[in-house]
């Protein structure tokens, strides 16, 4: 039998509260493992979800978490995995747009917003699991983070004044070839870590357009809406096996 | 001590009693603990216990697959579980006792 839709999403919230709270993925997996058998076999019999949690899902919540261990050693891990992604990404357009050169404002900068970048996603994942949002505000939660990132990284790049020296500086086409590689290297790293392609498959449709038309003869405007052209089928095409995926996954 | 900690104290030492009656797993115990009346006990509030007892050492717990359902923990007293399921035993004799008197 399958689990009803409120204790499902029930499952996915806590699954989502305790990843963000620090909580090993083994031992996390360990407790929802036990709560699906327990709502199968409750639900068998008629109660509901509520019947279970008692008082509310967000104390409930709160009251595994404060039972489980917090895996400092696993995020010590993370931060920098982390920071190395966003690093490669700045590398990667870099490298293919031809401008390798970053001041020590840049190279303090960058860090320091992915942590504090981290410490929103933690606290907001937290709030999401806990208060029931509507489809629309969970987007423009989600939207409102990622316009902060964006704007932290603009306005480091506005703060850095042009005076400034670089302190780190690459011209040539080799050295442009060899961050590139490094780049890559990092993205198939992360995948290989994280058992999942799309830390490779997000970089190539942001990136491989703009590669591809800078092969071409064609120039200026053409390339341009070319390459947009190609970064949108390409996240089409994702996005459409992505919901596929999905769908597939929820008759199993 | 507040009175959710009371129960809370209580609720532990009704689930090494009914853990000591043998081997067994979440939703039995509560099955078990409703079938004695504890109605009040909200299915859920266990899970944090069990976390708490297992980190205590007073139980032991193994997955086991059925071939039928979902994987499914069991648990189990540990010698330490059964001692202090002994002394939960003395200390809620004692105190049973003499509530009941002050109410008579």
């Amino acid at each position: 039998m399958k689990l009803s839709v409120k204790s499902q999403d029930f499952l996915e919230n806590l699954r989502l509260y305790l990843f963000s709270s620090g909580k090993q993925t083994d031992e996390i997996e360990e407790v929802m493992e036990e709560l699906r058998d327990h709502l199968h076999e409750a639900e068998l019999a008629g109660k509901s979800v509520d019947h279970i949690i008692g008082q509310s899902p967000k104390h409930y919540m709160k009251h595994l978490s404060e039972e489980m261990r917090t895996d400092y050693k696993g995020w010590t891990k993370l931060v920098p995995i982390f920071i190395m992604g966003v690093f490669a990404y700045i590398l990667l357009g870099d490298a293919i747009n031809g401008k390798i050169q970053y001041s020590l404002q840049e190279l303090l900068g960058f860090p320091i917003i992915c942590l504090v970048m981290l410490g929103v996603y933690s606290i907001t994942f937290k709030f999401m699991a806990t208060s029931k949002l509507a489809k629309l505000q969970e987007y423009s939660v989600y939207a409102g983070i990622s316009l902060l990132s964006i704007s932290l990284f603009i306005s480091l790049l506005l703060l850095d004044t042009p005076f400034d020296a670089p302190l780190f500086r690459l011209e040539t086409i080799i050295g442009r070839m060899i961050v590139g590689a490094i780049a890559v290297i990092i993205f198939i790293g992360l995948a290989i870590w994280s058992r999942n392609w799309i830390s490779v498959i997000i970089p190539a449709i942001l990136f491989l357009p703009e590669v591809i038309t800078s092969f071409l003869t064609i120039k200026g405007e053409t390339e341009i809406i070319l390459s947009s052209m190609l970064m949108l089928v390409g996240f089409l095409i994702f996005f459409l096996i992505q919901s596929k995926k999905m769908k597939k996954s929820e008759y199993r | 001590m507040s009175s959710s900690q009371m129960l809370k104290g209580i609720l532990e030492g009704c689930l090494l009693a009914v853990i000591a009656k043998g081997e067994t797993y979440g939703y039995e115990m509560i099955e078990k603990l409703e079938s004695y009346g504890f109605t009040m006990v909200s299915e859920g509030s266990i899970y944090p216990l069990l976390l708490r007892m297992k980190k205590e050492a007073l139980v032991t717990a193994r997955v086991i697959t059925s071939p039928a359902g979902p994987k499914r923990k069991y648990y189990s007293l540990t010698a330490k579980g059964y001692q202090e399921f002994k002394e939960f035993t003395e200390r809620w004799s004692e105190m049973s006792a003499s509530v009941s008197k002050l109410l008579k």
